[in-house]
């Protein structure tokens, strides 16, 4: 009897998996290419399309969180040191003898940057998870005021102007500068910035505040990109100049040089289009410094690299007390190299204008002016000079702690531990792994040069891969990318594991592949990056004109009520939740150099904060891949929608 | 010869004074050049079964074992240095005693992975010595550049390629006075010191340095003071130096000993190993050090061709046309003394180049065009080329007139794709972020039989 009821549910199970099998041969591939339309399919399945949920993927699910620290803040004193730790919703109070933790408290929303009132009566918190900015008393860490900014602020700067103290604060998601009264607290104006405004700093008479953008601004594709230094008067609350930084961009950091008018800006120096035939002496990228003098209006960007070694990523910077020496902490290498300014304007009197222009090209040029390389912990973010200029701070953000070093004689006074670095998270090994341009050929860059936390850098590139030719890439987002595999806009790499694998290795770190263990923790943490917050309402419900975007992104029939075939329906190629359904398709986007014409349908997860887009990045919009590079219903049929129509249905995209 | 009859490679054991001498060259006729790997388990080296014989490369374990041959080259190999993954590279053929270039060629890297055959690295057409693994895993080396003032070899300099043969690009020396330079190495600091020889001797007397972060402007004696002559300097791993030299003048032995030196003491105080039986020519520790980074290949050998591109040919902080007088068209330029135009002469930018001729260089010198292709209007040009053999470069003005002109000394892989900023472009620098006009055009080939170039147009 047993052995029949076994045979019976053997016989089940294949005549099932038979039927399955042929179903999904001869109907399913008939469905599927009945609802899809187009070629190619041969990877399609049911689950393209059906049964795919956010819930388990890991950037849905809880992760550990560490002491990592972000903004620093020494008390007028230089007793105590204030430390944001954004991943922890915390303040830490430090003793800047002992190296002691003193207390810590918790600071709602994300704290990331702090500033302190010169008389210390007052500590201003960017929250970048809540978008607020938080006044506490320095004394007793108390909340005691708080006012909405614009989106992900980052940064805030004390300005004492002629008309009152003003708070400057980058908002870098909104990219928007909010300027506030202190007292009453409240915000007088939000200025439009570059790209992500990430750093301010400002003149100690109030009148200008500089805040560096860490994105360059939108343009043509195949044009120099520039990013900006916004210069704003906070006493008229404006921005009254903005200045250009040209193949610049990933600016996190600014600082102002006493007694010179100079302000500093840190950069990644991008080459972008040029083919990536190599990238030996930084024909990708490399390192520098932007020197703006407020007086000549002239600008010369400095190189802070080697000839044969790189020091990437280079993030916050900080002048010492007499403004002799600049700070800058390079989080891609674990480096703060020293700048001697008196030895930059000694180069600079001496200096032809073609050799200022060409400064930064020349790898040589740095010894002229870098006198020392500090080594740090796991990649230093952000820094702090004590008020009497004789100590450091280098927050070491992947080793949850704080360096400390004497400025005179360079050498490591001790350190201030926040946590224990989290080792035994593999999403913290992999963030480190991600940092770090130790993978690649001398150091010249890591994944985060790319992709600052995970996400675009708004550039595209041209890999040698598929030969040397205009076949610009546009650079994907890394946020809410788990799940929407294959990778690659050609679609060709199956997962995260071979994106980054042997071939990533071989075009771009031109190196050896991560070892395993590397690749793995690496994998796992870009797994875990969210998909982009995106601002929405209040009450989490559409406006009409997105509602009526949302009815045309599921349309099935026109505005005229013609049918849309389905093969040619938004939700077709671009099915919730991931809004793609992980298959290539031909969109009418092939250029003459392209290689393919069906290319990856990209999720559309946090899309409002991804430009540019098409996979050359040559929609500098979302209504431009429309209005310019789609108009023949080649994606999705758009033809029968007026400016309204398009404009809902771009407000709606922007909400997923 | 550096290492004549009797030469030996052992291994002391035994500080401070040496406790054991074993001998891992037993058994061959001459000896020298160890190199340890860099997990210590393997020393290879050069040496000669009988003094009629070719040099080969032999391997020997520090803990003991019997020496067995790694190579095999009709020609002799020397020069042994190890990559991060183990392989062997070596030159060869290797020239006779008081010769600079071998009957069969100039001498080229080889490199042989464990079990497997030689394959060639360099397509130069000056001959190559010295190979080192730097820590960022490119291979560096000696050689010349060929010009028709520098045929014999002299104006030795150092130049780079990557594990592959990719990449043949200038590292140090190429504008400094012509002196022979050998065995470079990358110290613990991240500067390269090497011997330098009196042209005359070829015996290496003084060792000089010049830093990674700008190594054509910082050419430097390594001690203030040299004592007496050096014959090798090698790293240690722990920022020490071996240095083998002469003892001081008046020193009971004075044969060639072993010192250990500190970075921050550049002196040569007491040797470490100094016996009267022994004259040390070279000195390697034998311990762990940190292993180079390695690279995946990207040479392609279904291919038989790679493409160069080049930013803007007009951008030159070197190389000029001789000023006045016309050059045939199809000739090789010659200044007034009948020379190649050479890199430091004034630049002349308001004639701008519109044709590219490739060449290349047979080893009798003979020299050969491949091909022509047009500039693009902002100076770039790309063209394919045939893999694997010496390339030079005349930029034409309008008139066919040579502008500038790269002597045959560069090679692309088989797949390989080559940049370069300009012609003579300045070293060290990186390129202006432009998107260049000839990426936009189909690439023109230059894959056909290289026709002999006529001598001054004729």
């Amino acid at each position: 009897m047993k052995a029949r009821g076994i045979l019976k549910w053997v016989a089940l199970f294949v005549l099932t998996g038979t039927l399955g099998a042929l179903g999904h041969h001869f109907g399913g591939r008939a469905h599927i290419r009945r609802k899809l339309g187009q070629a190619p399919l041969a990877n399609a399945t049911c689950f393209n399309c059906h049964f795919v949920s956010t819930q388990n993927l890991p950037w849905a699910k809880p992760r550990p969180h560490h002491d990592s620290p972000a903004g620093l803040a020494v008390t007028p004193d230089g007793k105590r040191i204030l430390v944001a730790l954004d991943d922890r919703d915390e303040i830490a109070e430090v003793d800047t003898s002992s190296h002691r933790v003193l207390r810590r408290v918790r600071v709602p929303g994300t704290p990331y940057g702090l500033a302190m009132d010169p008389a210390g009566q007052s500590l201003f918190v960017a929250c970048k998870g809540d978008d607020q900015l938080r006044v506490l008393d320095p004394t007793t860490l108390e909340q005691i005021g708080s006012v909405p900014v614009g989106m992900g602020p980052v940064a805030v700067a004390f300005s004492h102007t002629a008309t009152g103290n003003r708070l400057v604060v980058a908002n870098s998601m909104s990219d928007d500068i909010s300027v506030i009264s202190v007292s009453p607290l409240k915000e007088l104006s939000r200025v439009e910035a570059g790209r992500e405004p990430f750093a301010v700093a400002a003149m100690p008479d109030g009148t200008r505040v500089f805040v560096v953008n860490r994105l360059v601004g939108l343009a043509s594709v195949k044009s120099i990109p520039e990013s900006e230094l916004s210069v704003v008067d906070p006493s008229i609350n404006r921005v009254v100049k903005r200045e250009r930084l040209v193949s610049a961009h990933l600016s996190e950091g600014v600082c102002l040089v006493p007694s010179r008018s100079w302000v500093l800006t840190p950069l990644v120096k991008v080459r972008n289009l040029v083919p990536i035939t190599q990238v030996a002496n930084g024909w990708v990228m490399s390192s520098g410094l932007a020197l703006s003098d407020f007086r000549s209006g002239e600008i010369i960007q400095l190189p802070l690299d080697e000839a044969n070694d790189f020091f990437s990523d280079p993030s916050a910077i900080v002048s010492d007390r007499d403004g002799h020496r600049v700070f800058v902490a390079s989080g891609g290498s674990d480096v703060v190299s020293v700048i001697d300014l008196d030895r930059v304007a000694d180069w600079l009197k001496q200096a032809t204008t073609s050799q200022k222009q060409d400064a930064i090209n020349d790898l040589t040029l740095s010894s002229e002016y870098v006198t020392a390389r500090i080594h740090t912990g796991r990649n230093p973010r952000q820094l702090a000079v004590s008020p009497d200029g004789s100590r450091l701070f280098v927050a070491e953000r992947l080793d949850d702690s704080i360096l400390v070093v004497d400025t005179a004689s360079l050498r490591t006074l001790g350190r201030i531990e926040l946590g224990n670095g989290g080792l035994e998270d593999p999403i913290r090994r992999g963030e480190r792994v991600f940092t770090s341009s130790a993978y690649t050929f001398q150091h010249q860059f890591s994944c985060r040069s790319c992709h600052p936390d995970g996400h675009v850098d708004g550039l595209s590139y041209d890999f040698d891969g598929d030969g040397i030719g205009d076949n610009l890439l546009d650079n994907r987002s890394l946020q809410g990318v788990a799940g929407t595999g294959p990778f690659k806009w050609n679609g060709k790499n199956p997962s995260l594991e071979v994106q980054c694998g042997p071939r990533f290795a071989r075009v771009l770190m031109r190196t050896e592949p991560f070892p395993d263990r590397e690749l793995h923790d690496l994998t796992t943490f870009i797994k875990s990056l969210p998909p982009p917050r995106i601002s929405r309402n209040a009450d989490g419900k559409l406006t009409q004109a997105q509602e009526r975007g949302r009815a045309i992104f599921f349309a099935t029939r026109t505005s005229g009520g013609k049918e849309i075939p389905v093969s040619n329906r938004c939700v077709t190629c671009h099915a919730p939740p991931l809004y793609t359904v992980r298959l290539p398709f031909n969109v009418g986007t092939k250029g003459s150099y392209d290689t393919t014409e069906a290319f990856d349908t990209p999720h559309l997860l946090g899309v409002a904060d991804t430009a540019p887009y098409l996979h050359d990045g040559r929609a500098q919009s979302l209504e431009e891949i429309w209005t310019l590079y789609s108009t023949n219903d080649s994606h999705g049929v758009t033809s029968y929608m007026n400016k309204i129509q398009l404009n809902d249905l771009v407000t709606f995209l922007k909400t997923l | 010869m550096r290492f004549p009859r009797g030469s030996r490679v052992a291994i002391v054991i035994g500080e401070p004074q040496p406790k054991t001498i074993r001998v891992l060259s037993a058994g061959l006729a001459a000896a020298g050049e160890p190199v340890v790997s860099c997990d210590a388990r393997r020393i290879v080296f050069a040496g000669k079964v009988a003094l009629d014989s070719d040099w080969q490369i032999y391997e020997a374990r520090p803990d003991g074992g019997r020496v067995h041959p790694l190579t095999a080259v009709a020609g002799g190999a020397m020069d042994p240095a190890l990559l991060s993954d183990g392989s062997l590279l070596f030159v060869s053929p290797v020239p006779k005693l008081g010769t600079q270039v071998s009957r069969t060629g100039p001498s080229c890297l080889y490199v042989q992975s464990r079990g497997g055959k030689p394959n060639r690295l360099t397509y130069g057409t000056s001959p190559v010595r010295y190979p080192t693994v730097l820590t960022d895993g490119r291979i560096l080396f000696v050689s010349s550049q060929p010009t028709a003032t520098n045929r014999a070899g002299t104006g030795l300099a150092l130049y780079t390629i990557n594990n592959d043969g990719t990449e043949i690009s200038a590292f140090a020396g190429q504008h400094d006075e012509p002196r022979s330079i050998q065995r470079p190495r990358q110290l613990d600091d991240g500067r390269v010191v090497f011997l330098v020889a009196d042209a005359a001797s070829l015996e290496a007397s003084t060792a000089e340095t010049v830093l990674s972060a700008r190594p054509f402007r910082s050419r430097a004696l390594l001690f203030s003071n040299p004592s007496g002559r050096i014959s090798a300097v090698q790293p240690t791993g722990n920022g020490d130096l071996l240095v083998c030299a002469q003892p001081a003048a008046g020193a009971p032995n004075p044969s060639m000993a072993v010192f250990c030196i500190n970075f921050a003491n550049s002196a040569l105080n007491a040797p470490v190993f100094n016996d009267l039986d022994w004259n040390s020519i070279e000195a390697v520790q034998v311990s762990a050090f940190r292993r180079p980074m390695g690279r995946l290949s990207n040479v392609d050998l279904s291919h038989s061709t790679g493409q160069i591109l080049c930013l803007d040919v007009n951008d030159s902080s070197f190389g000029v046309p001789p000023l006045g007088g016309a050059i045939s068209g199809s000739g090789i330029p010659r200044d007034s003394n009948g020379s190649p135009p050479e890199a430091g002469t004034p630049s002349r930018s308001e004639t701008r180049a519109t044709r590219i001729r490739v060449f290349t260089q047979s080893p009798s010198e003979q020299q050969c065009v491949i091909g022509e292709v047009e500039v693009q209007a902002d100076g770039s040009f790309m063209a394919e080329v045939p893999a694997d053999m010496p390339l030079g470069f005349e930029a034409l003005d309008e008139h066919g007139r040579v502008l500038r002109r790269e002597p045959a000394m560069i090679w692309v892989r088989p797949g390989e794709n080559r940049s370069c900023i300009g012609c003579h472009e300045p070293h060290n620098h990186s390129p202006r972020n432009f998107r260049p006009l000839a990426v936009r055009a189909p690439v023109p080939k230059l894959s056909g039989e290289p026709t002999k170039l006529a001598q001054n147009g004729n």
